[in-house]
């Protein structure tokens, strides 16, 4: 199979690792996706049919859909093995493969990155881009270069939304009928007020702790800040991830928002928090900037990696025509993973001299003027903030 | 056959992704479909709580299917026009016990435009009517808004049993007023036929009705009533003022306030004369007198007449309107812009006294300047024994 990235993600290295083998770490990576997929599944699910709002086969339906994420995903790894390679195609064999490759993995989480009313066939679709065109064509798994879950999202979020919206969207039964929604999520709020404001932004919601427990409209998986954080703690425990990753990449879009937040004339930590909580920042500083195939894999990489990140994801929330800038940050670092990877490579080996300080200074100077050029572009929107950019240029 | 098991594994994969395509397919879009239905329930819901609401007690909101029953009111604006409000619906409200305790009628009545629905809740217990609830409407909602609070507070608890059943209409949204004025009577006629009630009545008939042409009085008592009243059939001759209050006693004794609301109500559609148009000033001495009536849509024609030294004819008159013709019958209207039509009469009448018929397109425009020449040429004919 061709091979696209510059080597196996390392713990391809260690797989016959009893402690942290591939298959040690996927299935952690899958208990860690549990509290996400159940309280995704209470919050669409259950409280909704608690509330009288739904029957019991509606009930079923969030579970069943991430399941199917899961499934899907697999049995077209299935068929792709089964076409590729013509000296295995027994079930045995092609099961093993699957064992082998985490087939169901981009699957669930592609399904959680979805609105609950997703048509099955829009699933389909977005499964194959994801399994097929994201992950096997570029050699399978950890061999390739965007994180296929995300990939199948994008091209569903840039191509198929209208069909998903037009299907139901992201608004559960209860939520539908709550009038303060307003049609809205949260990030759909800002994007269309164009304006930080607290009860525009948060109040018709709830407050802050709803979008901490993540009872609010979204996709599936991406709500539930306190699920998504129990998941993270875990994979940290187990030493899966590595915590500077997500907190880097958490903290920055909090700063960022914060600064963008305060030159509007509101200081307040709502709105970093607001920042950090909706869209899909907690679940992709969890599971996706921590997916060791398609991010960097030595330390300064990993910081370089979320700092760009955080950056983007904020630039794009102000700037994109898609009012969540993660998915789309996310796949465009992707590309750059493996520069930055042999940047810092470069830099920890050379430390300051040359060319390690000319990298160095390199990035951080990327970084800085990324931030700059959206903290200006966050202040097209917010004008109260272009007189003060005007007066420090 | 070997080659079938050779494919075995692909057939069995693809079919199992078709069987998830097709089942999971009709899965996503039953909810889909769901959401109306949850959507149609919900509303169904939040109806009959409102329904609930409205009549403050109950359990639980059964539907009536009571009919329509014939009963003509006017339509307000149009004095001569009539229509029978439109039953849409009825609910009956049961207590825990499942016993009906209240009874809520759908009405759709006819305010400044056609569909104003409100609902009617009227208590089996003590029957009065509970309260009303507005449903929609197509009223300009700028004067439609007037309604407030003290408006709707008419209705509470309003006694089936009052002689006088109305309630004061609000200056600016008076249509929409006589519109909720209109359901809550007909909620009364359905009410006493669904429930054997009795709607109470009160015997009086009026007689006659007179204009005073007293040149010093036709202003302040313009009507002369005769009315015979009450069960021993007493007469009572009485002026009355253009709101059709009473004024003055000529013969007869004062009848108390529920029989004076009664006539007032009821003066308004007498076929008797014209009560539509009225004389709201005379200056005799100058020979000035002015004359007010309503034109389409309710809208005032006012014309200052300038009268000559022996008050026997009309020298020249000026004409404050608002008709807007092209509202009445547009298509068949051809004439020009307001007041055309107006002025077309004014001219005719200067001419040789006379009166056009009708203007095509503009007929209840028309009818209104008849109305107004008539009367003073009426004016004319008493004070002086002329005319024009």
């Amino acid at each position: 199979m061709a091979r696209f990235a510059a080597g196996k993600a390392p713990f391809l290295r260690a797989a016959h690792d009893k402690d942290y083998g591939t298959k040690v770490i996927m299935k952690d990576f899958i208990i860690a996706l549990l509290p996400v997929i159940l309280y995704a599944w209470y919050k669409n699910g259950i409280s909704v049919y608690m509330d009288g709002n739904i029957t019991f086969l509606e009930m079923l339906y969030p579970l069943i859909f991430i399941m199917l994420g899961g499934i899907i995903s697999s049995l077209m790894e299935g068929i792709f093995f089964f076409v590729t390679d013509k000296e295995h195609r027994t079930l045995k064999d092609i099961s093993q493969k699957l064992s082998l490759s985490f087939a169901a993995i981009p699957g669930l989480i592609l399904a959680l990155l979805l609105p609950l009313y997703t048509p099955v066939w829009v699933l389909i679709f977005a499964a194959f881009v994801a399994t097929i065109i994201g992950k096997m064509i570029f050699g399978g798994f950890g061999h390739n270069i965007f994180n296929p879950a995300l990939l199948g999202y994008a091209v569903v979020g840039f191509t198929l939304m209208g069909v998903v919206n037009n299907a139901g969207g992201l608004f559960n039964a209860s939520e539908v009928l709550i009038d303060s929604y307003a049609g809205a999520t949260p990030l759909g709020a800002l994007a269309a007020n164009k304006q930080i404001d607290y009860n525009v932004l948060v109040k018709p919601y709830g407050d802050l702790w709803t979008f901490f427990i993540g009872s609010y409209p979204g996709a599936l998986g991406e709500t539930g800040t306190l699920a998504i954080l129990f998941g993270g703690l875990y994979l940290v425990i187990r030493k899966v991830i590595k915590w500077y990753t997500p907190v880097i990449y958490v903290g920055t879009v909090f700063l960022l928002s914060w600064i963008i937040g305060a030159l509007s004339g509101d200081g307040g930590l709502w709105f970093p928090a607001y920042s950090v909580m909706t869209g899909g920042v907690m679940f992709a500083a969890v599971f996706m900037i921590t997916e060791p195939v398609t991010t960097p894999t030595n330390i300064l990489g990993k910081i370089f990696f979320a700092l760009f990140l955080g950056v983007l994801t904020v630039l794009f929330r102000f700037v994109g025509s898609l009012p969540e800038g993660v998915g789309t940050s996310l796949i465009f670092m992707n590309i750059f993973t493996l520069p930055i990877d042999k940047f810092t490579g470069v830099i920890r080996t050379k430390r300051f001299k040359k060319p390690g300080g000319l990298y160095l200074g390199i990035l951080s100077g990327l970084v800085i003027l990324l931030a700059i050029y959206t903290l200006i572009k966050a202040g097209n929107i917010y004008t109260a903030f272009m007189p003060f950019l005007g007066w420090v240029i | 056959m070997k080659n079938i098991k050779n494919y075995l594994p692909v057939i069995v994969i693809s079919t199992v992704l078709l069987v998830i395509f097709v089942l999971g397919g009709i899965f996503s879009r039953y909810m889909t479909n769901q959401i109306d239905v949850h959507a149609e329930e919900q509303a169904i819901t939040e109806f009959n709580n409102s329904m609930i609401e409205l009549v403050g007690a109950g359990e639980k909101v059964v539907e009536a299917n009571y009919t329509d029953l014939e009963k003509e009111y006017l339509i307000p604006g149009f004095d001569n026009q009539t229509y029978n409000p439109e039953l849409t619906a009825s609910y009956k409200i049961l207590n825990e016990l499942d016993e009906e305790i209240a009874v809520v009628y759908i009405i759709s009545t006819v305010g400044r435009y056609d569909g104003l629905k409100a609902a009617y809740a009227i208590s089996l217990e003590t029957d009065q009517l509970i309260d009303v609830l507005m449903i929609e409407n197509n009223e300009t909602q700028s004067y439609f808004d007037t309604l407030r609070d003290e408006f709707y507070a008419q209705f509470v608890n309003k006694d089936l049993n009052d002689v006088v059943f109305t309630i004061d209409t609000v200056a600016g949204a008076t249509y929409s007023s006589l519109a909720f004025d209109t359901g809550m009577k007909y909620a009364r006629e359905l009410y006493s036929r669904d429930y054997n009630f009795e709607i109470p009545s009160i015997v009086y008939e009026i007689t006659n009705v007179q204009r005073n042409y007293d040149a010093t009085t036709l202003v302040s008592k313009p009507y002369i009533v005769s009315i015979t009243y009450d069960l021993d059939n007493k007469n009572l001759v009485a002026y009355f003022d253009n709101e059709f209050n009473l004024v003055e006693v000529i013969s007869g004794d004062t009848p108390n306030d529920t029989y004076l609301a009664l006539f007032k109500n009821e003066l308004p559609s007498t076929t008797f004369i014209d009560v539509r148009t009225n004389v709201t000033a005379f200056d005799e001495p100058n020979g000035v007198i002015t004359i007010r009536t309503n034109g389409y849509g309710g809208m005032p024609i006012i014309v200052t007449f300038q009268l000559n030294e022996t008050l026997d004819a009309v020298q020249s008159m000026s004409i404050s309107t608002t008709q807007t013709y092209d509202e009445e019958y547009n298509s068949d209207y051809t004439g020009g812009p307001n007041p055309a039509v107006e002025n077309a009469f004014r001219d005719q009448y200067l001419a040789d006294g006379t009166y056009i018929d009708s203007v095509g397109g503009a007929t209840i425009t028309s009818n209104a300047m008849r109305r107004i020449f008539t009367l003073v040429d009426d004016i004319l004919d008493n004070l002086n024994g002329g005319g024009n």
